[in-house]
């Protein structure tokens, strides 16, 4: 009996096939381009385990094994790179994720329509902002003859620092562009939770004389805590994946705040732009590295995010 | 009850000082950045960067228009990629997200699966590049244009919004003697102009501010095919890497400040229409059924 409903499920499964062709027609384009631009180059991975040369074709060159991964790991520059990425995830973590909901809230409480409206608007904005114009802000408050940030330290009496060539400021800077950029975007789920809130919760808190203060606690944030929880872990996931674009965009390829700024895409996006070939097998390796480890992490959180109960992408 | 409202009061208005100081933090850098384009040369030099301009001068902006016309050609080459960019994209995404939507479709979930798994992982820049030069697509807009057509995330939201669509019509219009293609084209595309609409932004947007892969893939002699946020990273290099030795690009502060204006400016401009969109948009996509 089961195998000939098994049987008949196959059947029926052709028929559909058969029947809805061009239903599967219509995933070709997209699909193409996926595999031929994503799939396909993951041959290059093998990059990583040769001797590369641009001259001789990758396949015939020398496989030295896993060579360029122990070299890797020698690198300090490496270490270097990974511990900046982890500090700027960190930040992220411990300062801009809890900040985030704090600015929910507080935009929650307004009561002025207009105000909260065009709060909004403006907050979300510098979401849609390339970090490159981003860049050309950081310059005028930056620059160290001519800044914004330098005339107004001068007119205090203090003495004007050299931002561009002092690597210990960094971190704060790429914290601060970040929550430029995104903390107001950040909240939209939060406020979209908000808005699923009854009202009558308030309403009966307020006849029982509970304060703004203990209404936002007791029942603003239980209500939103699901929201909390997988924007945390899907947050901590992402903590080995670093911001190309910020990077590259506000600091480019200045060397003197390499102790702070480098991170792995960068590194290896400045040896694709300047063709340096011998640079070509390590850099794949490290990024290969990141790219299984970020996966992990990311596959991991998802799990988790699911095995709680919540959505998750899979 | 009346401390109650008295403490309210208080907290409304501290509330609303927070928010407006930081309103005004969000919206400085652009008041900086117009700024900077409007100051003469001879004032910038002698008093540098104001967040205020202290004398006007439009002088900046009719350089950059009547110079090598630098940033003319690269704005329109970005408007040539944006354009195109968004019909290939949004079009091949929307395309894959209708049998998708599809519960029956024999492998629909493999599918969904490996368009997750490479929104996660892929072949890495080296690879990629290596591929794109072997392919003989370097310094063409194809090697901008032909990856990544389908969306993961984008396809999702609309995946999720055709769901939603009435399977009566559908129905109906099959009895009509209506094929896959047109079913999508005739119900499911017209009742879902609102997510599609938001998808058109975003893809607009990050076509517009796509500057990474056009570096790498036009080399200095093909630097005219550039769009205009790559040339404006070009500019700032000299600035942001001040002892690297990199070549100055011959662009003063406020031709460059100009610049990075009309790059601004087509977003801010799109804005007011994508908000209409997103915000539904997004929670639509994002509350699944």
């Amino acid at each position: 009996m089961d195998t000939l409903m098994e049987k008949k499920k196959k059947h029926n499964k052709k028929v559909y096939v058969k029947n809805n062709f061009g239903l599967y027609l219509m995933l070709v384009p997209g699909l193409l381009s996926m595999i031929i631009f994503t799939f396909v180059p993951m041959y290059g991975f093998y990059m990583a385990f040769v001797n590369y040369s641009p001259s001789v074709p990758l396949f015939q060159s020398e496989y030295v094994g896993g060579l360029w991964f122990s070299l890797m790991f020698e690198d300090p520059l490496l270490w270097k790179m990974v511990r900046n990425t982890l500090v700027i995830s960190s930040m992220k973590i411990f300062i801009m994720f809890p900040l985030t909901i704090v600015l929910a809230l507080l935009i929650n409480e307004v009561e002025v329509r207009l105000f909260k409206r065009v709060f909004q608007s403006v907050s979300y904005l510098p979401n849609f902002i390339s970090w490159i114009i981003i860049s050309g802000m950081m310059i005028i408050l930056l620059d160290s003859d001519n800044g914004i940030l330098n005339q107004l330290i001068l007119a205090f009496g203090g003495k004007p620092v050299s931002w561009y060539s002092d690597p210990s400021k960094w971190y704060v800077i790429l914290l601060l562009t970040n929550m430029w950029k995104n903390i107001g975007w950040g909240t939209i789920v939060y406020i979209a939770g908000f808005s699923a809130i009854d009202t009558q919760l308030y309403e009966a808190a307020k006849i029982d004389g509970a304060s703004r203060l203990r209404q936002a606690w007791c029942i603003t944030l239980p209500a939103i805590s699901p929201i909390i929880s997988i924007t945390l872990i899907l947050t901590v996931g992402k903590i080995f994946q670093d911001d190309f674009e910020q990077i590259y965009a506000l600091v480019g390829e200045n060397d003197i705040l390499s102790e702070t700024t480098a991170v792995i895409s960068t590194k290896i996006y400045q040896y694709a732009s300047t063709g340096r070939y011998d640079q070509f097998p390590i850099s794949t390796a490290m990024g290969l590295v990141q790219g299984v480890v970020s996966f992990v992490l990311i596959a991991l959180s998802n799990m988790t995010a699911k095995k709680l109960g919540y959505e998750s992408l899979w | 009850m009346a401390i109650e409202t008295r403490s309210r009061k208080v907290f409304n208005i501290c509330n609303l000082i927070i928010l407006t100081i930081l309103g005004i933090g969000f919206l400085l850098p652009y008041v900086m950045i117009v700024s900077a384009s409007l100051t003469d040369e001879g004032e910038f030099l002698a008093h540098g960067y104001s967040i205020l301009p202290r004398d006007i001068t439009l002088s900046a902006y009719i350089k950059l228009f009547q110079g090598d016309l630098t940033v003319v050609r690269a704005f329109f080459n970005s408007v040539f990629l944006t354009v195109s960019g968004v019909i290939l994209h949004v079009g091949t995404t929307t395309l894959a997200a209708y049998p998708l939507s599809k519960k029956k479709l024999v492998g629909g979930k493999v599918i969904m699966k490996v368009i997750i798994f490479s929104m996660l992982f892929s072949g890495g820049l080296i690879p990629t590049y290596m591929l794109i030069v072997n392919m003989g697509l370097k310094n063409s807009y194809l090697a901008i244009l032909l990856p990544a057509m389908l969306a993961p995330w984008n396809c999702i939201l609309i995946k999720n919004y055709f769901t939603t669509v009435s399977e009566a019509l559908e129905e109906a219009c099959k009895m009509d003697g209506g094929n896959n293609l047109t079913v999508f084209l005739r119900i499911y595309v017209p009742t879902s102009k609102s997510i599609i609409a938001s998808v058109v932004l975003f893809t607009a947007v990050a076509f517009w501010n796509n500057w990474s892969a056009p570096i790498l893939y036009f080399d200095s002699r093909h630097s005219d095919m550039l769009p205009l946020t790559a040339v404006l990273q070009q500019m700032l290099q000299e600035n942001v890497n001040p002892s690297g030795g990199s070549v100055g690009s011959g662009f003063a502060e406020n031709e460059k400040m100009a610049t990075v204006v009309i790059s601004t400016l087509p977003i801010i401009i799109a804005y007011p229409f994508m908000q209409k969109y997103f915000i539904s948009g997004i929670m639509l996509g994002s509350v699944k059924e």
